[in-house]
């Protein structure tokens, strides 16, 4: 079996394993439109009494934050349960000759899939409940696929070192609340140090899509940086957790 | 409390003293969240609507206030949702060994209220070197019933729902209840929020954490809320533990 053989026979065993669930799948669809309506109501009920430091309504930033949010909070968690369900077929798989980074590749290429689907509800809600026409549905994809793909990724990084249900997903379900919340950018914390959230520049790039019809081309690099980065790490830890005999 | 509840509440204790990873994130996590508010948030001060009255306070005590109860509500159903999965099989087994129903609600409520406690004490030591609440103890009880009523929430989604459907619906509620809706900054909520799970018991949290007065209706309606959920919770354990 060649690499790539080895890989795609990777990538759908653990496509299967995921769409086996068919509730999850469901709430993959259903929570990204639910979200986005839900923050729009939500920030709409806040005074325009310059209280958030925000570019466009309030309501929109709103959705563009749940829309972000959804994309990658639902991607991160996947990608954590992928790795923590998956370890000790993984483990029996290095043994049988895989590499460590097919088998996370084959791990990710289901992340970055529900990732893609979330991503597209996700545009679509926003197409359709954003009061504006969205001028660049296109970028607005792009950026949320990147916020699917960077936390899908962190998932992996904390399913890998931190190979633990309960554990990774305190961490991971408390690092998207909060970074969420700082890419948002609503509570006017301009500290340079929210730019090294992982949500931050993604965020940019869908309000500025939303907002302004264009792709913000000066944040698309740091978050291509932020996914390299992370990609860097998964591989590590993970190719690390496998070939120690995953007690990393 | 009988023999066979308390051997169960203690293996439960042993089971989180064994796992020093869990409570070091208990007691980190509160710091990160509350802390990196605390730190980042401009130094200006905000209105805010307490008790139908606009108070303005200084946006780093409101952040302190406001993610307390947000970072208890997460943490507290994260748990419970994974203490209830985890002594799923445990449950069965102990049912069959003449376990009651009400031996092991007593055991894993008493289980859930001793980590809620754990989660509260960090978050409130937290917030509170950075800010001092008006009415310290109403503000730790208030904490405490959000706490309760997100673990109690966190259970029945455990028994629903699948770990990982589970982990999505804890990981949106707590956002959207506390965060979005329950925010004293809004002005316009919508009626139907005061329904939400947390809407009491943050409306006491804010009053004591910024008024000298605290609403004894917030009070009452936070612990109605937290024993009516609380018997949802307890039928759906009993239906999910039957061995009948």
């Amino acid at each position: 079996m060649n690499g790539v053989t080895r890989t795609v026979a990777g990538i759908r065993a653990s496509t299967r394993s995921f769409v086996r669930e068919p509730f999850t799948v469901v709430m993959l669809v259903v929570l990204p439109a639910l979200s986005i309506q839900i923050y729009g109501v939500g920030m709409g009920q806040f005074p325009d009494v310059g209280i958030f430091a925000v570019t466009g309504s309030v309501a929109t930033v709103g959705r563009v934050t749940g829309a972000v949010f959804a994309t990658g909070a639902l991607a991160g968690v996947l990608g954590l349960f992928q790795m923590i369900s998956a370890r000790h077929a993984d483990r029996r798989l290095a043994i049988c000759g895989f590499r460590g980074v097919e088998l996370v590749v084959a791990r990710f290429a289901t992340v970055a899939v529900a990732s893609a689907v979330v991503g597209v509800v996700a545009t679509l809600s926003l197409v359709v409940l954003v009061d504006d026409p969205v001028g660049a549905p296109a970028a607005a994809f792009a950026g949320l696929a990147l916020a699917g793909a960077i936390y899908g990724l962190l998932g992996i990084v904390v399913g890998s070192v931190l190979p633990r249900e309960l554990e990774g997903s305190l961490l991971l379900v408390i690092l998207a609340d909060v970074d969420n919340v700082f890419a948002s950018g609503l509570f006017g914390i301009e500290d340079s140090i929210t730019k090294f959230a992982p949500l931050a520049h993604p965020h940019a790039i869908v309000t500025q899509a939303v907002v302004d019809g264009s792709l913000a081309t000066d944040h698309l690099v740091p978050a291509l940086g932020h996914l390299s980065l992370f990609a860097l790490l998964s591989v590590a830890a993970y190719t690390y957790q496998v070939e120690s005999g995953g007690d990393a | 409390m009988n023999r066979r509840v308390a051997t169960a509440v203690t293996m439960g204790i042993r089971e989180f003293r064994r796992t020093p990873v869990l409570l070091a994130l208990l007691a980190f996590l509160p710091a990160y969240i509350i802390g990196a508010f605390v730190l980042l948030v401009p130094d200006v001060n905000v209105p805010a609507m307490i008790d139908g009255t606009t108070v303005t306070v200084p946006m780093a005590n409101f952040a302190a206030a406001f993610m307390t109860p947000v970072t208890v509500a997460i943490l507290s159903g994260i748990v419970g949702l994974f203490l209830v999965q985890a002594s799923q099989a445990a449950d069965d087994r102990l049912r069959l060994a003449g376990y009651s129903a009400t031996d092991l609600v007593v055991s894993r409520v008493s289980t859930l209220g001793l980590g809620t406690v754990v989660v509260t004490a960090a978050s409130v030591l937290v917030a509170v070197l950075a800010f001092t609440p008006e009415s310290i103890a109403p503000f730790v009880a208030a904490t405490l019933l959000v706490g309760l009523t997100y673990g109690i929430l966190g259970v029945v989604v455990g028994l629903v729902l699948g770990r990982l459907s589970g982990v999505y619906v804890m990981l949106f509620a707590p956002m959207v209840d506390v965060l979005m809706f329950q925010n004293p900054l809004a002005t316009d909520a919508p009626e139907w929020t005061r329904f939400l799970p947390s809407h009491y018991a943050t409306n006491a949290l804010f009053d004591a954490a910024f008024t000298s007065s605290v609403d004894a209706l917030d009070f009452g309606g936070a612990v109605a809320y937290a024993v009516v959920l609380l018997a949802i919770g307890i039928l759906v354990f009993y239906r999910a533990t039957d061995v009948e």
